[in-house]
């Protein structure tokens, strides 16, 4: 298993030494000369030199790169050209709000999309199976901006109710704040969990046909036993890897959902930040987000190996 | 016989009725005597929206201040001047930190300020009284900030004693105290900032706790992304106010979520500043004690340029016809059902300086719709079929901003002005087209402006304004513009500005658009809002709020 993690580590590297080049490459590449947007419009310096100083593009690429990443080990993260505040303490405030509501989306994706996937494969062509699927393709189909501003308005118009217009912290009123992460959570989970239902019941179909689990029912197994100790673990491998593309997708999701809902997250920073052309501060968040996305994946990796014992042999 | 209410009728007698007159007359004497009991409430905490989050809260850093920095300093802070509630019927400014004021020569100003001003009861100031040296280290600052393109005549700020300031300047300036009521000049007091050697005066007003000013309203807490909370000012200057306890100001961006919050009672005021819209405005009608208010609103609405130097743009018949080409009545009637004006420029229609449309004359004929007659025209400039070229616009101020300009374009094509729509990226857009880098037989779509003073719209007219985007250099525009600057009372000014708009509407380098009126939306508790803007002093306008 340490072998296993080792390795996933070392691949880490040149993914993240993309990751990092495409990242700081992308806002030199962008239309426009944003150095002159940042200077006239913002006022971000004095002069342009002094602009192109700040960022320090007045050196070559290369160097400009070397400096960045050297910056980043030190764990120097720079400073908002906007607020003036280091990056870094603006992700530690707004990372924790993000993850909350990725873990809960991604929680209520796995419950829902999981078990009724799982359900609906076992009762087959019955009412049950068919109402699952058609749930699941509702939500596939709807996107999450427009079912939260349904979610946002209508209640609002018959019920008088609307979310709360700040953050309920949850060391002041855990309950509050669990009230608060539902209801973005409960969307943004239930675009998330259609895909992991329609995987699980396919999986659990073809694995409900092998040679083991008829062997299982013909040996008087209940079925409880069956789909629980022998199935599922087995039908669950391709839905770890597509939980790992849905947990990305949890942190894309989230940038709508905390607009939405009023939370202080990662995701609405990146849309200010991008609004705002705030350069150092948009390169360390998308970063961020892309270390976040590689962690998720190696956990799904360690769990596929969790799950199946030959991925960690076959890795040797 | 007759009854009255002093005299029911079983004690009614002579006596009773001879008396009855001079006691009803005492009476009503007594009741004028007594003071009328304030239709303001005292008390209560009111929740708005602020669509952004302040950068930082100095007005006088490096950087040009936000609108929104700017909006919630006013809560904090206090201007020397501030402009009147009814600018159109007063004009001009009124004082705010200054009591009174006057001008022994052309070029001096003595300003004496209110006494018994305290800042906030809040270390390291502490609440102690401002004074005339506060204003005169502001102004050290001030004049090394962005914001010293306001003052550029101020040669010399004196603190004559404690509550005397004395203002040199180089030459007579007309727009000098409408300029002191810019909402970005604010009175620091300079213990307030953090001490900093690189920064402006020495001191860094970045941090939430360097809000320290005199204003109406004390800032008690700052959460980024979140909300504002503020208390009212225990010792404000003018007695009795504010009325409110303190204010929320919730920081939400989602029109949806704003409407949603408005509508359950969670926020009790919205206004155009957070893109409030006419179509959010007529669903607020259907809300419950919802009041939706419409008001003109201090900008210039969007317009069409082209450069008066390079063709087709530099034939006055041309722009005319490009005027008589719009269709004011039909743009209102299809995108702002709520109503607006014609007429959006040269200066905003909200100041006391414009000309109405109706009050335009002759000039007035410009501004109708007139396609035979805008044909007529361009075949005078040589065009009679019309012309090609590009209509430069940007998407970086969003969907509804590129679609008006597909109105332009299809209007314009109406009189053969067969135009190509050029949408930039706003960086682009910013670094060429704005900055009047473009080419002939290109017409470009300008935003609307919300500036300060009108003298900052005037500018934009004379030869190096970065505003200029037409590259005039038309020396009568530029003499009436000298002009207007140099007066020193307000009826002069009045009569310079008005001078130079006649000379606008006559010459055309610009073709203004309509323009929206701007929707203010209160729950019906919320009162004594003044639906007005000029520059960004929201917070001023909460110190005559309460709630019923």
């Amino acid at each position: 298993m340490r072998t296993y993690l080792v390795q996933r580590l070392l691949m880490m590297v040149p993914t993240l030494f993309l990751v990092s080049v495409l990242v700081f490459s992308i806002m030199r590449v962008i239309p426009g000369d944003v150095v002159s947007l940042m200077f006239e419009d913002l006022g971000y310096a004095d002069s342009i030199e002094q602009m192109q100083a700040k960022l320090g593009l007045n050196l070559p690429f290369y160097e400009q790169y070397a400096r960045w990443v050297g910056e980043l080990l030190r764990g120097n993260f720079g400073e908002s050209l906007w607020t003036q505040r280091t990056v870094a303490s603006q992700i530690a405030q707004r990372l924790p709000v993000t993850l909350q509501l990725s873990l809960w989306a991604i929680m209520i994706a796995i419950v829902l999309g999981g078990v009724i996937g799982v359900v609906a494969a076992v009762r087959q062509d019955t009412a049950t199976d068919m109402v699952s699927r058609s749930g699941a393709v509702v939500f596939l189909s709807m996107p999450t901006f427009w079912l939260g501003t349904l979610v946002i308005v209508f209640p609002s118009k018959y019920l008088g109710w609307s979310p709360s217009v700040t953050l309920i912290p949850f060391f002041e009123d855990p309950l509050g704040n669990a009230i608060q992460f539902i209801v973005p959570a409960a969307i943004l989970g239930s675009h998330l969990g259609a895909p992991i239902m329609r995987m699980s019941r396919a999986m659990m179909l073809e694995v409900l046909r092998q040679d083991y689990i008829r062997t299982a029912w013909s040996k008087g197994m209940s079925e409880p036993h069956i789909i629980m100790r022998h199935a599922v673990r087995n039908a669950m491998i391709p839905v770890v890897t597509i939980l790992g593309i849905q947990m990305a997708q949890a942190f894309g999701g989230s940038v709508i959902m905390e607009t939405l809902f009023q939370l202080p997250g990662m995701g609405s920073l990146l849309i200010e930040t991008v609004r705002r052309r705030d350069f150092p501060m948009f390169q360390s968040l998308v970063l961020v987000l892309a270390i976040l996305v590689m962690v998720v994946n190696l956990l799904v990796d360690l769990t596929y190996s969790w799950l199946d014992p030959r991925i960690r042999t076959e890795a040797k | 016989m007759t009854r009255n209410a002093l005299c029911p009728r079983r004690r009614s007698g002579a006596l009773c009725r001879a008396l009855s007159l001079p006691l009803a007359a005492l009476l009503i004497a007594l009741i004028g005597l007594v003071p009328a009991a304030s239709a303001q409430k005292r008390g209560g905490v009111l929740s708005a929206v602020l669509r952004e989050d302040p950068t930082g809260f100095d007005l006088l850093g490096p950087k040009k201040a936000s609108w929104v920095t700017q909006s919630a300093m006013s809560f904090t802070h206090n201007r020397l001047f501030m402009y009147p509630e009814d600018d159109r019927r007063e004009g001009g400014v009124v004082g705010d930190l200054v009591e009174s004021w006057s001008q022994p020569s052309p070029t001096v100003y003595l300003l004496k300020l209110h006494q018994g001003v305290r800042f906030h009861p809040k270390p390291p100031v502490n609440g102690r009284e401002l004074t005339a040296e506060d204003v005169r280290w502001t102004f050290e600052r001030v004049m090394k900030s962005p914001e010293a393109r306001l003052f550029k005549r101020v040669k010399n700020v004196v603190a004559v004693d404690p509550y005397t300031v004395r203002f040199e300047l180089s030459a007579p300036f007309g727009p000098f105290l409408p300029n002191l009521a810019a909402t970005t000049i604010v009175i620091y007091a300079k213990e307030s900032g953090k001490p900093c050697d690189t920064c402006n005066g020495g001191r860094d007003f970045t941090a939430v706790n360097t809000a320290v000013g005199t204003g109406p309203f004390m800032l008690e807490e700052y959460q980024e992304g979140q909300k504002l909370v503020f208390k009212r000012h225990p010792n404000y200057f003018r007695k009795g106010r504010p009325y409110l306890d303190g204010i929320n100001l919730y920081i939400m961006k989602d029109n949806a979520a704003q409407m949603a919050a408005l509508r359950t009672g969670k926020v009790q005021l919205l206004e155009a500043w957070n893109r409030v819209d006419h179509q959010m405005a007529q669903e607020a009608k259907e809300f419950p004690r919802t009041v939706v208010e419409l008001f003109p609103i201090y900008a210039t609405g969007e317009n069409i340029v082209g450069r008066v130097d390079k063709k087709p743009w530099n034939d006055l018949r041309v722009r005319r016809a490009v005027s008589l080409a719009i269709d004011r009545e039909g743009w209102l009637k299809g995108l702002w059902p709520m109503g607006g004006k014609r007429l959006s420029g040269p200066i905003p229609n909200a100041s006391a300086f414009d000309i109405p449309e109706d009050k335009l004359g002759d000039l007035a004929k410009w501004y109708r719709y007139d396609v035979a007659e805008a044909k007529r025209l361009l075949a005078q400039a040589g065009y009679p079929n019309g012309f090609k070229g590009k209509l430069i616009t940007t998407v970086g101020y969003g969907p509804d901003y590129t679609s008006r300009t597909a109105l332009i374009k299809d209007m314009l094509g109406r009189v053969g002005i067969e135009l190509e729509i050029v949408a930039q990226e706003y960086p682009q857009w910013i670094k060429h087209t704005y900055a009047g880098n473009f080419s002939e037989w290109s017409l470009v779509h300008i935003p609307q402006w919300g500036l300060g003073d009108e003298d900052e719209w005037l500018g934009s007219y004379t030869p190096g304004d970065t505003r200029n985007h037409t590259h005039l250099n038309d020396p009568e525009t530029t003499r009436l513009v000298e002009q207007s600057r140099n007066v020193a009372t307000i009826a002069d000014r009045t009569l310079a500005i008005q001078s130079f708009q006649r000379r606008f509407h006559d010459q055309m380098y610009r073709v203004f658009l309509p323009f929206q009126n701007f929707v203010l939306l209160r729950r019906d508790n919320v009162m004594g809002f003044v639906p007005k803007i000029k520059g960004y002093d929201f917070g001023k306008r909460f110190e005559t709020v309460w709630l019923e």
